[in-house]
Order: structure tokens, then C-alpha cells, then sequence
């Protein structure tokens, strides 16, 4: 075991110490990595973070127990696939002369799924509350 | 109000077990991601010892695809691990002078390993859509960032490495279950599967057979003559000298050298190969370009096969106007000094009135626009 933890520790001190040496190679664009690199773990710590615990919180307290569970599932998947193509939904980038570059009709892609996603969720909700009552309604 | 503490939060699926193989899941992506990016640095500026040439014609093309989709699918597999320790950001230090300090170096590491991984998707993702928000030089900072983070994760696995093993040891008593709290399975059943879903919408732009599914594809392949453009002519500062009647490509070797204009070349042997071509962002298709071997220019000014070319644009803007083709390259008949693509006379876009094509190069040196080829040695 130590000696596994030291076939990986050091490596790794030597590949992050060659890293800085890349990054002060080049001091231009220093200040800019790190408020890049600084930024995007505060906008997650104090941001994404808290926001996923809320919202999480607050669908905990909204939706129907029974069907709970798939339905925070599946708007978590659908959180995480926006994340991940969230560079081609922001409208940035592309060229004006290059056509070819950004070719997809992204809203309407993304508006498409996320209406399958909020009706799978309200079928979810639906059943959840039908088999509420059934429950609280049923002859103990 | 105050603070949270460690146990306030209370998802049943958070813990070691699921944090590990989460985590084990992101390492796999992201090295595969590493190594594919360094193989892309090595690309750029070929050092004698590396084993890079001609063949295999499709390796670029593979590794560029497979880096920016392990890049893409990293994505909700970092936020799902962020997620599931992210109570720990609450712990209290410890007492102690000596634990202080261990614990102020390991959270330290984190915010090192946590900040660089952050970095490199996130750059990664804007650069694959030519966002640039920022002001540092995207290729120099994506690799030096790229040796902090796989630093910092090797570094993190030996700090965990007691605690992943026990994760994955045999299982003690489960928790209580609470009614309707998503459990640990289905949790990384649901960050894999977003990594799946995410990867497959986008992928297209290096898997031809995905290209109608990946509705989120940067680029659909489309363009003239059937292929996609990174950078036009009017960006590249190369339309007037590219449509000039009078062009001439000159061919130089010490004191000898020829001048060809286009009518010249096509007269010369033409070869047709069908090449893949891919960009370090990820997009990549094959075409059929027929042309001048880049050898065969050569022999007009008795230079041997095996010469490495320094080849020049017209260009007058970006920082690729000059790329230099190795002598392995130059040697294999498939490098090409193109005037067609799909039959067709090169679209200006595409490097009219002649471009560069070789196997297994990166597309920014598949240099457009050529005005001389110089043998260096």
C-alpha cells in the first residue's frame, strides 16, 4: 500500500510541478489561467453547488414519494447532458464567413428533449399522486 | 443562520462507495483524454524520437475524436463526483498543529486537482465551438493545465488509495433506506448514462455513422465540396493572393528551383487518394483529393524523396501560415500537394489554388494555400 501510494504520489508532484513550469514559461496569459481556473471552482462551490442542494431540496418536498426517486433522476441526467453541451446552446463561438462551423439547429434539439424530459417527469408525478390517494384512501 | 456541518446533508446515495467508482470512471475519461491531447502536442512539432508517420493514415483522426469525447463525457461525470463529496467542504479543521497542516495540504490538492479539471473542460469546450473569452493562448495553457490536473489526480489517488480500497471491499450494513431518496446504484447508473447520452449527441463530428443521431454535433460534415471549413480564406487573410491568375508555386532546393503555375501542376502525374482529414477539435471525414505527390515535386529539383519540406502559405493571418513536413511524410506517395477534392477543383476555402494533404497529420498542418515548398534538409 505505501509503496503503491508513492508510485503514484510522486509522479504526480512531477507532473504537476511540470505543469507550473509550462505555465510561467508563458507569463502573457498567467493572470487570465488563474481566474479562469479560480472562477470556475468558486461559480461551482458557491453557485452550482448550492443551487443543486436547494432545488434538490425543494422537488424532495414537492414531489410524490413513491415516484420520487426516478423522477429527481431523471431531471438530474437531464442537468448534467445540458452542462456538458451547454458551449453549443450558449449562442457564443462560430464564425460569420464559416457556415459549416455550429451546422445544428441546437435550441430546437434541446427544446425537444426537455419537453420529453418535463412530460416523462409530469407521468411520473401523475402516478406518484394516483397511487397516494389509493393508499390514504384505501380501508385500513 | 449558520455554516452547515457535515452531517446537515442528506442524500442517501452520498459516500465513499459511489464516490469511488464515479471517481474511477472520470480517472479512466480523463487519462484517456490526457494521453490523446499529449499525442496531439507531439503532433505538432514532431520530436526525432517519436514514432510518427504516415501510418496508420486514420490514427489523428481516432485519437482527436476519442480525446474530445472522453473530454465531453467527463463533464457530468465531475459534477456527479463534485456532488457527492461536497459536504466534506464543510468539515471543520481539525486540532493539532501537525493534523492542521495535513489537512490544509489535502485541501489544498483538492482545490488544485478540483480548479485544473474545471479548467481544461471548460476551455476545452469553448475552444471546440472557437469561443475565446479569455485572454491566454488556448493550446499552451490547455497543456500545461492538462499536467496539473493528471498530477493532481495521481496525487489524489494515493492520498484516497485506503479509503477506494475499502469502497470497493465487501459491503458493510447498507444505510437506512429513506423513502423516495435516490439510492447509490442509481445515482452512477444516472452520471454514466448522462455521460452516454451527452457523448452520443455530440459525437458525429468524428463518427460519420452518428452524424444524423448527434443532433448537438459542433459540426454536421457538411460544407463545399462535401467537407467542413476551420478557417476560410477572408479569415486567413489569403484571398487575394490565392485568386491571383498570375500565382506561382515555387519549389526550392539550395540554388535550384522551379516555379509551376496552376495549369503546370495539373499537367504533372496526378495521384487520387482518399484521406481522412481531422482538426484538433474533434471533427475529422474522409475525401478523395487528387494532386501532385509532394516527392514527385521534389525529383524537378533533384532533391530525394526522404526530404523534410518546409511548405509556406499564402496567408497573412493565424499562426499557422508555415508548417514543416517531415521526411517520413514526404516520402509516402499519399502526400499530396492537392488541386481537386471530390473531382473538383479545391474550393478557395478548402486552399485554392493547392494544399497540403497527408495521412495521419493534424488538420492545421495540412497546410492550405501553398506558395512554396523549401527542402530543408
Amino acid at each position: 500500500m505505501r509503496v503503491a501510494r508513492l508510485l503514484l504520489a510522486l509522479p504526480g508532484v512531477a507532473a504537476i510541478v511540470w505543469g507550473v513550469l509550462l505555465l510561467l514559461d508563458r507569463p502573457d496569459g498567467l493572470v487570465s489561467v488563474l481566474v479562469w481556473a479560480g472562477g470556475a471552482v468558486l461559480v461551482h462551490d458557491l453557485v452550482v453547488a448550492p443551487l443543486t442542494v436547494v432545488v434538490g431540496l425543494a422537488l424532495g418536498r414537492v414531489l410524490p414519494p413513491s415516484t420520487r426517486a426516478p423522477a429527481l433522476l431523471l431531471l438530474a441526467g437531464w442537468a448534467l447532458v445540458t452542462v456538458a453541451v451547454a458551449n453549443v446552446l450558449s449562442g457564443q463561438g462560430g464564425k460569420p464567413d464559416n457556415p459549416t462551423l455550429l451546422t445544428g439547429d441546437y435550441g430546437l434539439a434541446w427544446g425537444v428533449a426537455t419537453v420529453l424530459v418535463a412530460l416523462a417527469v409530469g407521468a411520473l408525478v401523475v402516478v406518484g399522486v394516483r397511487q397516494e390517494r389509493r393508499r390514504t384512501s384505501a380501508p385500513s | 443562520m449558520r455554516l452547515p456541518r457535515v452531517e446537515d446533508f442528506e442524500a442517501r446515495a452520498r459516500g465513499p462507495r459511489l464516490t469511488a467508482r464515479v471517481g474511477t470512471w472520470l480517472g479512466v475519461a480523463f487519462g484517456i483524454c490526457f494521453l490523446t491531447g499529449m499525442w496531439s502536442h507531439l503532433q505538432y512539432d514532431p520530436p526525432s524520437w517519436a514514432p510518427i508517420g504516415p501510418r496508420p493514415a486514420s490514427l489523428y483522426r481516432w485519437t482527436q475524436g476519442l480525446h474530445v469525447a472522453t473530454g465531453i463525457a467527463c463533464v457530468p461525470l465531475l459534477l456527479v463526483k463534485l456532488w457527492s463529496v461536497f459536504p466534506r467542504l464543510f468539515a471543520r479543521p481539525p486540532a493539532g498543529v501537525r493534523r492542521l497542516a495535513l489537512h490544509a495540504l489535502e485541501r489544498g490538492s483538492i482545490a488544485v486537482l478540483v480548479a485544473s479539471a474545471l479548467f481544461q473542460l471548460v476551455s476545452g469546450l469553448l475552444n471546440v465551438v472557437q469561443w475565446y473569452p479569455w485572454s491566454f493562448s488556448f493550446r499552451p495553457a490547455h497543456e500545461a493545465v492538462a499536467w496539473i490536473a493528471i498530477g493532481s489526480i495521481l496525487v489524489h489517488v494515493a492520498v484516497k488509495l485506503p479509503v477506494v480500497r475499502q469502497a470497493f471491499g465487501p459491503e458493510a450494513e447498507d444505510d437506512v433506506v429513506r423513502s423516495g431518496a435516490p439510492g447509490r446504484r442509481a445515482v452512477l447508473a444516472t452520471a454514466l448514462g448522462a455521460s452516454a447520452v451527452a457523448t452520443v449527441l455530440t459525437v458525429g463530428q468524428s463518427v460519420p455513422w452518428l452524424r444524423r443521431v448527434s443532433v448537438l454535433a459542433v459540426r454536421d460534415g457538411t460544407g463545399p465540396q462535401g467537407l467542413p471549413i476551420n478557417r476560410t480564406a477572408r479569415a486567413a487573410g489569403a484571398v487575394e493572393a490565392a485568386t491571383d491568375a498570375d500565382f506561382r508555386l515555387e519549389v526550392v532546393h539550395g540554388d535550384r528551383s522551379v516555379t509551376l503555375s496552376r495549369a503546370d501542376l495539373a499537367a504533372l502525374p496526378q495521384r487520387t487518394h482518399r484521406l481522412p482529414i481531422a482538426c484538433v477539435e474533434g471533427w475529422s471525414r474522409s475525401a478523395t483529393w487528387t494532386g501532385v505527390a509532394v516527392r514527385d515535386l521534389l525529383e524537378l529539383v533533384g532533391a530525394p524523396a526522404a526530404s523534410t519540406v518546409r511548405v509556406t502559405s499564402m496567408q497573412t493571418r493565424g499562426a499557422f501560415a508555415r508548417s514543416e513536413l517531415p521526411a517520413v511524410f514526404v516520402e509516402d506517395h499519399r502526400t499530396l500537394l492537392a488541386l481537386e477534392l471530390e473531382g473538383e477543383p479545391l474550393d478557395l476555402d478548402h486552399g485554392f489554388p493547392c494544399r497540403i494533404i497527408a495521412p495521419n497529420r493534424p488538420g492545421v498542418l495540412q497546410t492550405k494555400w501553398v506558395r512554396t515548398l523549401e527542402v530543408r534538409a
